[in-house]
């Protein structure tokens, strides 16, 4: 038997018996019945909650794939009203080529040669949205329109002028602008993304999950800074759930010290009427009451 | 043969699962202990708010059963805790300044009058005077004296409990019932 083992002692005995001399039943019995009530309301009331949260979670998941859903669909339709070059030809028999796409067989070098040589033209914008018929009826002038567009797209070009083989189904014209549509609308989303993010960075419930996050996940440091930007400390998230009670439930006494040091009110109740002093009882850490200043 | 009893962790993990009866079995068999507790730490003086903090207490477990982690304490351990920081609260919300064993040493300044007739408590009267003479103690002597009594803790949970080393603990105890001894016999030489 260690040193710090309890010798049993007659006076606790003593006392056990005092006390079953003064208990009532009576009284006993009624608490057991209030207590066992109580317990059970609250079991029912966690299932509620326990519910509410996942329909909660549900419909930020739906609401989510609505947003992301729409993003792509306007990116598609901001893709789809963006002038488009004259759509490909299909591909064509060998025997019958197709009028606008004259393939390396059909004017190997003469046509492509002085094109790639040309002087970047100013033209390209204009050519991508002439009429398929022009180009059909007028090939010396769609070819040189619709390859060359700058002198950095010269080399390429000049690379499809090398009499390779080129295939049919892969018409020269396509290809240029096929490079160089996509850069805008993605310059476009993105541009769109980052200024929605400027716009809500700064809103104060974005600020307040951001701190209710970082508490929960132990990063101190963003805490720290979120506090010092002026951040409510008792700022709460959807559940009505301060950062202390988050640094609580995820065993961050650090945080937890920092946020109780910085005014963080240990009474302020959830939605489901929990305090950080109740989360910080149910833990049962010593360390965590002291830092807390619940430890006598 | 019969089935071994549930033990604390799966009552309290069956109460998270949904089994009402598991709380209430979990109940009977620390009721009482919880109870004597809340109740002798809040003393007569605050002897009104005992069921209410007593209650409290196990709401606060079923609430949190799913937080329990029987690695990390006994179950005895978490409710004591629990029960304690409940009266702690509730002296600070009734502003009432707890003392943290001032006079411990002056406890063992007298010597231990050793055994005493009250250790065999027999009537109501004796039983009276000796709760009497345990909220009596300070706080955390009477802490440490209601957990080796009725809680049967060890002294590395009572430790645990109230948040002190082990050493401490030891002679909060010791202390306690020195001083138990003293205030009994004292009484108990007004009665001869």
């Amino acid at each position: 038997m260690s040193d710090y083992d309890v010798t049993p002692d007659p006076l606790d005995k003593a006392y056990v018996q005092a006390e079953a001399f003064l208990d009532d039943e009576e009284a006993r019995a009624a608490r057991r019945a209030r207590v066992l009530a109580a317990a059970s309301r609250e079991a029912e009331i966690q299932t509620s909650r326990d519910r509410r949260t996942i329909w909660r979670l549900g419909g930020g998941l739906a609401a989510a794939a609505v947003g992301g859903l729409s993003v792509l669909l306007a990116m598609h339709m901001r893709e789809a009203s963006a002038p488009r070059p004259p759509p490909a030809p299909a591909p064509a028999p060998a025997n019958h080529p197709a009028p606008n796409a004259p393939s390396m067989e059909a004017s190997p070098l003469p046509a492509a040669k002085p094109t790639a040589l040309a002087p970047p033209q100013p033209a390209k914008v204009e050519a991508e949205t002439r009429p398929p018929a022009a180009d059909a009826n007028d090939l010396s002038a769609a070819r040189p329109s619709s390859v060359v567009t700058t002198a950095r797209r010269a080399p390429e070009t000049m690379s499809e002028a090398l009499p390779v083989p080129q295939s049919v189904e892969e018409p020269a014209q396509s290809r240029p602008v096929a490079r160089a549509k996509p850069a805008a609308p993605a310059a476009m989303a993105a541009q769109a993304f980052s200024s929605a993010e400027k716009a809500t960075a700064g809103s104060t419930s974005d600020q307040a999950a951001r701190l209710v996050a970082a508490a929960a996940s132990g990063r101190i440091g963003e805490v720290k800074a979120l506090l010092e930007r002026g951040v409510p400390v008792d700022a709460i998230d959807a559940d009505g759930e301060t950062a202390l009670m988050k640094s609580i439930r995820a065993d961050q006494p650090a945080i937890a010290t920092l946020l109780h040091a910085r005014g963080a009110d240990l009474d302020r109740e959830n939605r489901a009427g929990e305090s950080a002093r109740d989360m910080a009882a149910a833990k049962a850490d010593p360390g965590l009451d002291k830092a807390l200043g619940l430890a006598p | 043969m019969e089935a071994a009893p549930a033990t604390d962790a799966q009552l309290l993990r069956a109460h998270s699962a949904g089994d009402a009866q598991a709380f209430a079995r979990l109940y009977d068999r620390y009721d009482r202990a919880c109870f004597h507790f809340v109740r002798r730490m809040l003393g007569a003086a605050h002897a009104d708010a005992a069921e209410d903090l007593h209650q409290e207490t196990w709401i606060s477990i079923a609430k949190s059963a799913a937080a329990f982690d029987p690695d990390k304490a006994s179950f005895p351990t978490w409710l004591f805790t629990i029960a304690r920081r409940k009266v702690w609260d509730h002296f600070r919300r009734q502003k009432v300044a707890v003392l943290v064993s001032a006079d411990e040493e002056s406890a063992m300044a007298a010597p231990d009058p050793g055994p005493t007739p009250l250790e065999q408590v027999q009537s109501q009267e004796l039983a009276q005077r000796m709760v009497t003479a345990i909220e009596a103690l300070p706080l955390e002597q009477r802490s440490a004296f209601l957990l080796s009594a009725y809680g049967e803790l060890p002294l590395s949970e009572i430790a645990l409990v109230t948040g002190v080393g082990l050493e401490t603990a030891k002679t909060r105890l010791r202390y306690a019932r020195v001083r138990l001894r003293q205030v009994l016999a004292a009484e108990e030489a007004d009665h001869v």
